[in-house]
């Protein structure tokens, strides 16, 4: 991101005046405001939660928002979707979106995609943004970005309504002592649980969204206070309540050795006659040192993986202690590649490594 | 023990429901035993199923499924929600 928002550039374009009433607030102050300015979110979903969640993190000055969707605007959308008129209809919601909040906030980078957000394209997404907005409408998106933002250590702010309810949290997944959605959601909801089967109100959704933007602007600010809790919320009852999340001991998404992967020692790898090392941990981590014959490769391996390898070959892989390379070969394995975790990861073997001095 | 149920959402009907149960019942057993207590009575029809995947929570924490529940609680309902 460009920085004309820093310094003295604030004051003389007028940023003062238009975030006032927020940087006054004890919690906010400069410091706070020029971090919202510098901090980039990516919104997956833009229907009725991002109406409300967009809506304030624009006001509030959020330096660049990445919208993705590739929905378009229906005319039964528009109880809840407050961000569409019924110009909007048949139109791209991400682009739709990008265009209305950029009349609300010009100085606030706002990119759309007009895509799906899936594993193929979600890790690299959400590598490069600070924080997820999950306001996405099914299971199976919620999925990919809790997977999503475990292999990166993403946070990442979960929401969801239906009827009169809602529910929302913060996801802080760069503490590896935090919870993922599926530590309490651990399986499918059952049968059709969305908005077009059930009904929604609008209302219910503005203010779970609302909560959703509340809960980005703490994290984004620096406050935690909030985080790993699910907040649900009951319009009909006018009810709302707060619930402490804790990891769940048999999470697959963090347990140390996941059951039913295949796991291979450095040792036993001499002895096969073709197999290909990939080293999935960071380029920084790569350049200090690395094991023999190892390739890197990002985490995003899942997006291209069948231009690069086929699903004959033995593909096995490591990060520093397993966690992410489990994620990484049970995934592979899905998409029905030969993929190994290399037992112990690099730290096993360290004393192994090609480094940099070396 | 007695278990009181309180129910968010889909599962609202079910707010005020009580059963007795032993001590040192986990929150998988309190499930079964909360679904076939309301089996046969009509009026629990539409929420019967969506208790399979309805996340059960004390007061302030949400629990999981092998967690026991030692003496006389509230247990909250969470019914699962994706629309968005
Ligand atoms: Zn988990």
């Amino acid at each position: 991101m460009d920085k004309p928002y820093l310094g003295q550039s604030c004051l003389e374009q007028g940023y003062l005046a238009r975030y006032l009433a927020q940087q006054i607030l004890p919690e906010i102050g400069k410091i706070g405001q020029d971090k919202l300015m510098a901090s980039k979110v990516l919104v997956v979903g833009c229907g009725g939660l991002a109406a409300s969640a967009l809506t304030y993190l624009t006001a509030a000055g959020v330096g660049e928002l990445t919208l993705i969707d590739d929905d378009v605007v229906e005319l039964g959308n528009l109880n809840r979707q407050i961000l569409f008129t019924e110009a909007d209809v048949g139109q791209n919601k991400a682009e739709s979106a990008k265009l209305r909040l950029s009349q609300q906030n010009q100085h606030v980078k706002i990119n759309a995609i007009t895509q799906k957000f899936n594993l193929a394209n979600g890790l690299s997404l959400v590598n490069c943004h600070d924080l997820v907005l999950d306001c996405s409408d099914a299971y199976s998106s919620k999925l990919a970005i809790n997977y999503c933002c475990s292999l990166t250590r993403k946070p990442w702010v979960y929401a969801s309504v239906l009827g009169w309810d809602g529910q929302a949290a913060l996801l802080t997944l760069h503490n590896r002592h935090a919870p993922c959605y599926k530590c309490w959601q651990e399986s499918a909801p059952h049968g059709l649980r969305n908005c077009e089967a059930n009904g929604v109100l609008g209302a219910a959704v503005s203010t779970v969204g609302s909560h959703q933007a509340g809960l980005a602007l703490q994290y984004l600010l620096g406050y935690l206070h909030n985080a790993n809790c699910l907040w649900v919320f009951d319009l009909w009852a006018m009810e709302q309540k707060k619930f402490q999340l804790s990891k769940r001991h048999n999470c697959k998404f963090h347990s140390d050795k996941l059951e039913n992967l295949p796991f291979c020692s450095y040792e036993e790898l001499r002895l096969w006659d073709e197999y290909i090392l990939l080293d999935i941990r960071s380029g920084d981590e790569w350049d200090i040192g690395h094991l023999p014959q190892a390739r890197h490769v990002s985490p995003g391996i899942l997006m291209e993986v069948e231009k690069y390898y086929k699903t004959t070959q033995n593909l096995v892989i490591y990060c520093n202690q397993n966690t992410l390379s489990q994620l990484v070969v049970e995934n592979l394995r899905n998409l029905g590649y030969r993929a190994f975790v290399l037992d112990g990861g690099y730290q096993a073997y360290a004393h192994l490594a090609v480094r940099k001095l070396d | 023990m007695q278990i009181y149920f309180h129910g968010f959402g889909a599962t609202r009907i079910l707010s005020g429901y009580m059963l007795e149960i032993d001590p040192l019942t986990s929150i998988a057993g309190i499930r079964k035993k909360l679904m076939q207590s309301i089996e046969a009575q009509e009026k629990y029809a539409s929420v019967y199923d969506i208790l399979s995947t309805t996340v059960f929570a004390t007061e302030q924490q949400v629990f999981s499924d092998e967690q026991l529940i030692v003496s006389d609680t509230t247990l909250h309902l969470l019914p699962p929600v994706c629309g968005g």
